[in-house]
């Protein structure tokens, strides 16, 4: 048996440990085009602010792979895959056969055209090689531009801002973190980070960059902003990275379409990750979650598949756990939405400790959950989303800084005691 | 996999599993020093809740599948695979505490230093402190079909 993985980030990892739990023969081979051994792609910020070294940067002990006998081919790109003859080609110009195959090639960062970008004057916020150049390119008291003030947006602006570099963020919506934040969170975030030292240019974008003196560039704004920079950091989100297979029939949609065991339209092809695209949780249409659970639950999957297995993937349920400069915040399921008709919001909001807990609910059960400054035990709230639990005896409780199991039904926390 | 179950009908909310637990954790192994110099106070891996009339003990259940492990950005999380045991390696610990909001149980906590904070089943001792330590039997040490 010869499985084939395609990638070499946390679904990757997730899937050979889900083929190892079953199958401790077979062959495994993983195609890497980055040449280091696999590190969990959100750390990359903590490195450029030197709180994660080198050394800390494997997700896995260094004898990772020989331990699960695998042999990965680091620096090489997959080219293209031929689903009949099950056949990947290789950047070397070899060519793998396979009896299973995954893929699990992520996404790559959206470089949008803007008149006078450059490979110079720009650089994306998304691998290990990235801020390696960052690292040498940048220095503090130098101005740095981030665009784009979701996560990823947040998490270079921070680094950087930790760095001593001067940042200013530019946001097209009229708020950051427009995707799991309502106004109220996004405000609280946004005063925060101004109040630490980061500009802000909220509603606003980059249409022209010009070159200028001491190897600086220009950079005007939609509104007629002028802003001089040593570089600008793209960062504006991911897409699926699927180009070398857009010849093939497989089915893809934004991602490529991965049934609940993580299969493809094609026998013995998986896929994982921020390059699949899932059933979501609530309302079952079709998503591509580019989080790091999903990559790695999906991963898990679809190995123990690839063995023969029969697990199942039951959704995909967004959550994320995020700090900016001190300041946490958690968001899961439908986060942003406001009361209406359909939706019953709770809300608490303290300025002054800068602390803000809302939930979401629909017919008495939670579909979203927002958190700022207190985040302590959040994943219960998660788990009412999961199983979809009825609050309605509850339901003055959800709001309390100290909400806990024994606020839940009694049936409901002596099983989960029990488990 | 042995766990630590624990029976709110025999909980007095003494507190004392808290205890225990961070002088288990502690170098001295000391409650004194480990509160009073190591500086511990606020480290306990066991939950004690209460909604009066009952108290229980909640820690970690070393999921199956956890999903502390599946969300954990650095692969500080882990599951040993010949013991079960689900435990942080705080070296490796970023603190983005992405591991709270995936526990179900909410028995990954935000710690004192920004880490995750979770029971770990004492693992270089017989049988966990919180049980060992228990005055009422209330914290079992069991096989689950032994429950």
């Amino acid at each position: 048996m010869h499985y084939v993985i395609i990638g070499n980030s946390i679904a990757a990892t997730a899937a050979i440990e889900g083929i190892r739990s079953q199958d401790r023969q077979g062959k495994i081979t993983v195609i890497s085009e980055e040449k280091d051994h696999v590190y969990g792609r959100p750390l990359i910020s903590y490195w450029l602010e030197k709180k994660v070294s080198e050394q800390q940067m494997p997700y896995r002990d260094p004898e990772f792979y020989q331990e699960q006998n695998v042999e990965v081919l680091l620096g090489v790109k997959a080219t293209s895959v031929s689903f009949d003859k099950k056949t990947v080609k290789l950047s070397n110009k070899k060519e793998l056969t396979y009896d299973k195959l995954l893929i699990s090639t992520g996404g790559k960062p959206i470089v949008p055209p803007i008149p006078g970008l450059t490979a110079k004057n720009h650089s994306c916020f998304y691998n290990y090689e990235d801020v390696r150049q960052l690292n040498q390119t940048v220095q503090p008291g130098q101005h740095v531009l981030v665009l784009g003030g979701g996560l990823t947006g947040l998490k270079a602006a921070e680094s950087l801002h930790r760095l001593g570099v001067k940042v200013s963020l530019i946001e097209l919506a009229d708020r950051l973190l427009g995707t799991i934040m309502d106004h109220d969170g996004s405000e609280m975030v946004a005063s925060f980070i101004k109040s630490q030292g980061v500009d802000l240019y909220l509603g606003n974008t980059i249409t022209q960059i010009n070159s200028a003196k001491n190897g600086l560039s220009q950079f005007i704004l939609k509104d007629g902003t002028t802003l001089e920079a040593k570089l600008l950091i793209m960062a504006i989100g991911v897409t699926p990275r699927t180009d070398f297979l857009k010849d093939s029939n497989l089915t893809i949609n934004r991602g490529i379409l991965a049934s609940a065991t993580q299969a493809t339209n094609f026998p013995d092809v998986y896929v994982a990750g921020d390059v699949a695209e899932v059933p979501d949780l609530l309302t079952g249409k079709t998503v591509v979650a580019p989080i790091l659970p999903n990559a790695f639950t999906q991963g898990r999957i679809a190995g123990i598949n690839m063995t023969g297995g029969t697990a199942s993937f039951e959704g995909s349920l967004a959550y994320n756990a995020i700090g900016f400069l001190g300041m946490h915040t958690v968001s899961m399921g439908q986060s942003t939405l406001e009361t209406s008709n359909e939706y019953e919001v709770l809300k608490q909001l303290d300025q002054t400790k800068q602390t803000y807990r809302k939930i979401v609910l629909q017919n008495n059960r939670l579909i979203g959950a927002l958190f700022i400054g207190e985040i302590g035990r959040a994943g219960l709230y998660q788990d009412l989303i999961r199983n979809q639990v009825d609050v309605s005896s509850f339901k003055d409780q959800l709001l309390a800084n100290d909400f806990k199991l024994l606020n839940l039904p009694s049936t409901v926390y002596q099983s989960k005691l029990a488990e | 996999m042995k766990k630590v179950y624990t029976n709110p009908k025999h909980c007095v909310n003494c507190h004392l599993c808290k205890v225990y637990c961070v002088a288990a954790h502690s170098s001295s192994k000391d409650v004194l020093k480990a509160y009073k110099e190591e500086g511990l106070k606020d480290t306990a891996r066991i939950i004690v809740e209460e909604t009066k009339p009952i108290s229980c003990a909640v820690q970690c259940r070393h999921c199956d599948e956890p999903k502390c492990v599946a969300s954990c950005i650095s692969g500080a999380m882990r599951k040993d695979p010949t013991t079960g045991i689900v435990y942080c390696d705080t070296s490796r610990c970023v603190g983005c505490l992405t591991c709270v909001v995936a526990c179900s149980h909410g028995a990954v906590q935000p710690g004192p230093d920004g880490k995750a904070l979770k029971c770990d089943l004492c693992r270089n001792l017989s049988e966990p402190a919180c049980v060992a330590n228990c005055p009422n039997g209330a914290i079992a040490f069991l096989e689950k079909e032994e429950k």
